[in-house]
């Protein structure tokens, strides 16, 4: 028997299968004719022997299954009619199978969603040659639990002394510059910048051209000129995969560079979620900086473990050179400081690069995919609760297909094909929600500048998962009612239809407390995550954030002018400009955006001899700044065009009463109390008092802050400024500075502008996340276990009609018939509550892990989220109870 | 029928439609009489088995069916050996053969 006999068999009896069913039909029925023609010939009467033959063949259709299972590839012809049955019964009941679909495929997609960004952020491996060697060197600071990157110089001696590794190299993610691509469109991407062994150590092979390489990475420029290499993506949309792009200049900046490559398509940057758009030399940065100042970046160092070595020796021989690193890079200010006793370089695993996602962000992830798999099992519990209730109304067509010779085995399989059926197209409907899904949840974890250079997708190993959700659910759904199928007695059921009918809810009854339980535990949860994140939106910030634009355009590199004196003429032609356009109430600039860390500094009382010197966060502000922000100025004035210099000062509430607490602030002095040459170290005179306004760290209450005016001692320490701009729509402060900006500062980019509410939100975007996910999964969950009860409880309702019609001739009055689903109801559900309640306690010290200033046994939560669960409950008890308690006594009997 | 049918015993069923076959083309029922008739009455084969193993020589290659008209001018399927048929009954039969042999000697000789 060949393969390809086989084959063809199985072809030939799919394509010809009518013909084939027809003549064993004929077949058989011929060998009844002729066994009861045999025995007529015997002297047996025809109806006789018509019977005895029909039992000798033992049932015409038994006898076809057998010769069916003869045949090859008659498992994949069953499947396919099994499969075929199984659309038939969904379609003939759209709204449950609706509802089963969509069911599956929120707890799939949200799974497959949450996974494609666990598995991009923090599993998946580089996709470079042997990522198992790959290693990243960092110092690590025991004292804070920190991690950091290292300086350039340190790299530099670290690449002399070592040993251990192959190749060593220095990467500088993140770093923003404007290009001009061929249409001439200025914009800022995400560049990183390569030590030029780099890409060689990675092993990867160029998409085009090739990649950069040692001699690219020279002091000052190779004598050719800077090489870029380009980001397959980056490539693909902005020059739409032109071959050509090979050789063509761009401007980086300032800079021209010449595209010698294309990164291979699968390679994203060795930081995962960063992807940057372009790859240039590390020591282009001093070019880009566009000064003197010469200034190493920190970088992250990667390298590849030799052959024979391993991390532990690796760990062991940086031990041996660490101190003297330490000592001769970084000032001793640092290397006495108690944050870094028992610092040391350690080398680690990089299989998957640079995570970035902090402890915080892990701790959110897994605090998501354990909330979206607890969502998933509900679903699942769920769907298996309403193909139960669907089994116990098809037990009549179960035990038909019995008593005319379907196997167990048989209707098992069915069972558990439809499950499959509709698990894989939730799955599917889940995927496509996912990929979707994926890519906005992802905004929440990154900053929101970033975005548009970030890719996260549902890849192989997303879809494996996906797959294997898929049948995991099949399992957990489809089993219990599968086996019910395989059980079901023909005899019994056809006998008596109540008998049966009340056994096979006995698994259907044990869902509803769980799904009970599972809902109080997620209602609960999203009840305490919110009310702490509107107890925190709730309070007094000391500015007005809803109304305040705010812009930062890169004036620092981008402007032509040199002068200080003229570079902040500059800001001011165009506050000047802003406050006379249409919408605009005020505007004014800023060195810290209201939403930054601000860098604080020890300041002290101006009188000489004194010697309480403080830390204090400062800022420079220009004129108007506190009537843009609509923060108060208990006492005094604000600063306005007269204060140009360091004369003056301003100060808030909290440094006030710091630095003067026997009184009037007003007309004192403060001075700095550091050697910075930045801040001014000869006496400020206060002329006024602002209110506290939070900075950075929105959930504690304002440091104390020193307010000097713009000088040009500030652009030293901000570089650029914002600025702040006060309107009633944020469109018309947008529109607005376009239209200074054109007028003004026609060469410089426009920015992204954002309201000052936008940024506090995207501050806590990861907890409003998780607040928003807890929210919708609450719901559904509630939604859910709704459905499940109102299920559980009609199937019941309609397969004791019969015991209810009795009830109500006897006297029974719809009332009582009513109170007694109803108590029924609410047996189950109490046991569910005190089953929730419960487990909400086991769950307190994790959920508490994730508020600020809610207790997690808050009260008020707990006795809303039982009385929200009992009104949802009630109402999903109430409709089948009531359609009980109308049930027809008359007619019910008639047709028992 | 008769209470003192005896089993048809595993792996022969196959060996003895050969052999019917192989002497004349016969369809479902005159295989069944002819079974009962050859073997004395004490065997005979239920449908429920006979026609599966049918459809699988058949599928496999060792029967061949036609359909041909009855005695009684009623059409019915018939089946005869083909060629690979003959090769496995020759197989069969002495594999056969040699088993009933060694049986038979084994109860002799104890």
């Amino acid at each position: 028997m060949t393969l390809w006999h086989r084959m063809v068999s199985i072809l030939t009896w799919i394509v010809r299968r009518n013909r084939a069913e027809t003549r064993l039909d004929v077949e058989l029925r011929e060998y009844m004719v002729m066994a009861a023609a045999a025995k007529m010939r015997d002297g047996v009467p025809r109806d006789e022997a018509q019977r005895l033959a029909r039992l000798e063949l033992g049932g015409l259709e038994s006898v076809k299954e057998r010769v069916r299972g003869e045949r090859h590839g008659h498992l994949i012809d069953e499947v396919a009619r099994d499969a075929r049955y199984a659309l038939r019964m969904f379609a003939r009941t759209p709204v449950g199978t609706a509802v089963v679909l969509l069911t599956l495929a929120l707890g799939i997609g949200a799974n497959t969603a949450v996974f494609t960004l666990l598995h991009g952020l923090l599993l998946r491996s580089l996709p470079v040659a042997q990522p198992s060697q790959l290693a990243r060197i960092e110092i690590v600071l025991p004292a804070t639990g920190q991690e950091s990157g290292l300086e350039w110089g340190m790299y530099q001696q670290i690449l002399r002394r070592q040993r251990s590794f192959s190749q060593v190299s220095a990467w500088v993610p993140g770093h923003y510059e404007a290009i001009r691509d061929q249409a001439g469109t200025l914009r800022r991407y995400n560049v990183s910048l390569v030590s030029g062994d780099g890409f060689p150590l990675l092993g990867i092979r160029p998409h085009l051209g090739r990649l950069l390489a040692p001699y690219d990475d020279v002091r000052g420029g190779p004598p050719h000129g800077w090489s870029a290499v380009l980001s397959y993506g980056f490539w693909r949309d902005r020059f739409a995969g032109d071959p050509a792009i090979i050789g063509q200049r761009l401007q980086v900046g300032k800079t021209p560079v010449t595209v010698v490559g294309v990164a291979p398509a699968d390679f994203q940057g060795v930081t995962p979620g960063l992807n940057p758009s372009l790859y240039l030399p590390y020591q282009m940065h001093a070019t880009l900086d566009g000064d003197s100042r010469d200034v190493d970046y920190g970088c992250d160092v990667l390298a590849r473990l030799a052959p024979g070595a391993n991390l532990t020796s690796a760990n062991a021989e940086l031990r041996i050179y660490q101190q003297g690193i330490f000592e001769q890079f970084l000032p001793t200010r640092v290397t006495q400081a108690p944050t870094f006793r028992g610092a040391r370089l350690q080398a680690s695993a990089a299989r998957t690069g640079f995570t970035w996602a902090t402890k915080d962000d892990r701790k959110s992830l897994l605090l998501m995919q354990g909330l979206v798999a607890v969502v998933l099992l509900l679903c699942c519990i769920n769907v298996a609760g309403l193909m139960l209730s669907k089994m116990n109304t098809r037990q009549h067509e179960f035990a038909i297909r019995k008593a005319i010779g379907g196997g167990r085995v048989r209707l098992t399989r069915q069972c558990l094909l439809e499950s499959l059926l509709m698990a894989v197209a939730g799955a599917t409907l889940g995927a496509v929600a996912a990929w979707f899904g994926s890519a906005a949840l992802l905004r929440f974890f990154v900053d929101p500048n970033q975005t548009e250079t970030l890719s996260l997708h549902p890849d192989a190993s997303t879809f494996f998962v996906t797959a294997g959700l898929a049948i995991c659910t099949t399992i957990l759904c489809g089993i219990v009612p599968a086996w019910h199928a395989g059980r079901s007695d023909p005899g019994a059921l056809l006998t008596s239809r109540t008998k049966v009918a009340v056994r096979g809810q006995l698994a259907g009854r044990a869902f509803v407390p769980i799904q009970v339980a599972l809902s109080l535990v997620l209602v609960s949860t999203a009840g305490l995550l919110s009310k702490d994140l509107l107890n925190f939106r709730g309070e007094h910030l000391g500015f007005d954030a809803a109304h305040v634009t705010t812009e930062t355009p890169w004036f620092y590199h981008q402007l032509p002018q040199k002068d200080d004196e003229a570079f902040l003429e500059v800001y001011q032609q165009i506050v000047n400009r802003l406050e006379e356009l249409p919408g605009v109430e005020s505007a004014a600039i800023t060195g810290n955006r209201p939403t930054e860390h601000g860098v604080a500094a020890p300041f002290q009382d101006g009188v000489p001899g004194s010697s309480s010197a403080m830390l204090m966060a400062y800022n420079h502000v220009g004129p108007g700044y506190f009537r843009t922000m609509q923060t108060t100025v208990l006492a005094g004035r604000e600063f306005d065009q007269r204060d140009r210099d360091r004369s003056v000062c301003m100060v808030n509430a909290s440094a006030a009463t710091h630095l003067f607490p026997r009184g009037q602030a007003i007309s004192q002095t403060v001075k700095s109390a550091s050697g910075d040459p930045r801040l001014p170290t000869a006496p400020c005179r206060v002329i006024g008092v602002a209110e506290d306004a939070r900075a950075a760290n929105l959930r504690e209450p304002a440091p104390p802050t020193v307010y000097f005016p713009i000088t040009k001692e500030a652009i030293a320490v901000h570089g650029n400024f914002t600025f702040l701009i006060r309107s009633v729509h944020a469109e018309d402060a947008a529109a607005a500075y376009r239209t200074a900006a054109a007028e003004i500062v026609p060469t410089v980019p426009v920015l992204r502008f954002a309201t000052v509410q936008q940024q506090i939100d995207e501050l806590f975007g990861r907890e409003r996340l998780i607040v928003m996910m807890t929210n919708f999964f609450g719901a559904l969950a509630l939604l859910l276990s709704a459905i499940g009860l109102y299920g559980l409880l009609s199937s019941n309702v309609t397969q004791r009609r019969g015991e209810i019609g009795v009830r109500l001739a006897l006297g029974a009055r719809p009332g009582t018939v009513l109170t007694m689903i109803l108590r029924e109801a609410a047996a189950l559900f109490s046991v569910g509550l005190v089953l929730g309640v419960v487990s909400r306690y086991a769950a307190a010290t994790f959920v508490q892990k994730l508020l600020y200033d809610t207790s997690v046994f808050d009260r008020a939560t707990l006795v809303a989220t039982i009385g929200l669960l009992t009104v949802v409950g009630l109402l999903a008890a109430f409709l089948p109870a009531r359609r009980a308690s109308r049930v027809d006594p008359m007619v019910v009997l008639r047709s028992q | 029928m008769s209470a003192a049918r005896l089993e048809i015993p595993q792996g022969t069923l196959e060996l003895m439609i050969f052999t019917i076959l192989a002497r004349e083309p016969l369809h479902g029922y005159g295989i069944t009489q002819r079974l009962t008739q050859l073997s004395g009455d004490n065997f005979q084969v239920n449908p429920g088995s006979l026609f599966p193993t049918l459809y699988r020589l058949e599928q496999d290659g060792h029967l061949k069916a036609d359909w041909r008209a009855t005695a009684n001018n009623r059409r019915a399927k018939y089946y005869r050996v083909t060629a690979a048929g003959r090769k496995r009954l020759a197989a069969h039969r002495e594999r056969y053969t040699r088993v009933t042999l060694a049986v038979a000697s084994v109860l002799e000789g104890a």
